[in-house]
């Protein structure tokens, strides 16, 4: 590996756009912890201050940063990678133009060409491209699209993708009109239809597990807007806390440990967050 | 001409993965709209399961998962975090440490590092080349601080191409000492 930083220019006036491309790229993390090493590691910078730096660096890049603050910014790597985060979220068209490395282009077209795979093996390999983002949209024509659409329809019934329609993501479920109380019912009644099958092989419980633990997915992304602030809060905390109990359960289960065991502690939870669920619903 | 696709908003095109005729030609659209963005993303936080992460999140948005209240693109930016979040906590036992921008939300986690491994290592292969090379050294922390070349040339007694020659050495030395195995196995 190279060093992230081995390229940083030497006139400190170029810096802000060469480390404008380091923020949109794959190694700021090497970059943040390489600076830490290099220079003495400051206390996180607070870009988001009185004076309206962030929304300068979103619109014209971090050259909007008086020289002291972009000094200070080189050496805290938490402040580096939480504004990467913002720009790449909020950036405006000056961070949409900075280009972006070449690896990073061939390494999502890989990864798109693994998300077809999953979804149709077969077709995926006829669907590989190199990565051209206009040409993507021409160039692969209609047999890429049409063989796209068979995998994400045709063979729905023999390689139908993942799509859970029990529990918490079964559409409906989170019905964003309902009251508190009704929310939290349905929440519970969701959860309850893990007891609906009772795999016993470790392969569909592995199933069933998945889909329970994407519904802890759908749950902590889910915006709950029946509830207050701090009971959507409180569910959600709550909800990793469960979701990291499946993911340990799911780990468990592919060690080679017993399903029913496994089944058992799910279970567990299960009854847990049941009872929680309740109990909410009946205070709301 | 333009493609029509190309016009849509990103929650249009993710209502076209449900079942449209045009289901392919939305994805790739969306895809380039965010997919590079997204693993830069993951790469910086959860480089060993980067990958992975995205492509999670990308099956979760065809399986349409994604509900109002987000925009597409921070949806998928949080599946990735939470996920990445989550298979930390199932490995915390590991080496692995949180992104320090991503709040642990556990007591029991440690206080958060980034790649601490990697910044000990350029700290220390800093302090040999101040021992070893200090001229070098010097050069290098002028080139850190900002210090224009010619500046640093003449406050350091010595000529603009020896600056040079000295950052180039000083540069490869500390690359051969923070990843050694490059040195042995080129």
């Amino acid at each position: 590996m190279t060093l992230a930083i081995a390229d940083m220019p030497d006139d400190p006036a170029a810096r802000a756009r060469w480390l404008d491309e380091q923020l949109v790229g794959d190694r700021l993390a090497d970059l943040a912890a390489e600076f830490s090493g290099f220079l003495t590691e400051g206390p996180a910078v607070s870009i988001d201050g009185p004076a309206p730096h962030l929304a300068q660096v979103l619109e014209r890049g971090t050259a909007a940063l008086p020289v002291d603050v972009l000094q200070k910014l080189l050496r805290s790597p938490a402040t580096l990678l939480a504004l990467q985060e913002r720009i790449l979220l909020e950036g405006g068209s000056y961070w949409a133009a900075l280009p972006r490395p070449g690896g990073l282009a061939i390494a999502a077209e890989h990864t798109r060409a693994t998300i077809r795979a999953r979804l149709s093996p077969v077709q995926a390999r006829s669907t590989a491209r190199p990565w051209r983002r206009e040409a993507m949209r021409w160039a692969s024509s209609f047999a890429v699209a049409a063989a796209v659409m068979i995998a994400f329809f045709a063979t729905r019934d023999v390689n139908r993708p993942n799509v859970v329609v029990w529990g918490w993501s079964k559409p409906g479920t989170l019905s964003q009109s309902a009251d508190a109380k009704s929310y939290y019912m349905a929440l519970a009644s969701g959860a309850r239809e893990w007891y609906d099958q009772r795999p016993t092989d470790a392969s569909t419980l592995a199933t069933r597990l998945h889909e329970l633990r994407q519904g802890c997915s759908t749950l902590i992304l889910a915006e709950h807007l029946p509830l207050s602030a701090e009971q959507a809060k409180d569910l959600k905390e709550r909800c990793r806390k469960w979701a990291a109990g499946f993911d340990t359960a799911l780990a468990s289960l592919e060690a080679g440990q017993d399903p029913l065991t496994v089944r058992t502690e799910v279970d567990a939870i299960v009854h847990k967050l049941v009872n929680y669920l309740e109990t909410q619903s009946k205070s709301a | 001409m333009t493609f029509p696709l190309a016009n849509l908003s990103d929650v249009e095109l993710l209502r076209r993965l449900g079942g449209s005729s045009l289901a392919a030609a939305a994805f790739d659209e969306l895809y380039d709209r965010h997919a590079a963005d997204l693993l830069a993303f993951a790469r910086c936080r959860f480089s060993h399961i980067a990958d992975d992460l995205c492509q999670t999140a990308w099956l979760e948005a065809i399986q349409r998962h994604w509900e109002p209240g987000d925009t597409v693109r921070a949806w998928l930016f949080r599946v990735v975090s939470n996920r990445g979040v989550s298979d930390f906590r199932k490995t915390r036992k590991g080496s692995a440490p949180l992104p320090p921008d991503v709040p642990s939300g556990d007591e029991d986690v440690d206080a958060p590092l980034l790649n601490r491994e990697r910044a000990e290592r350029v700290r220390h292969c800093q302090g040999e080349l101040r021992q070893q090379k200090p001229e070098w050294s010097e050069v290098i922390e002028a080139w850190l601080a900002g210090e224009l070349p010619d500046e640093a040339a003449n406050r350091l007694g010595i000529t603009r191409d020896n600056y040079y020659q000295r950052k180039k050495r000083a540069l490869d030395a500390l690359a051969r000492c923070i990843d050694p195995v490059k040195e042995t196995n080129p």
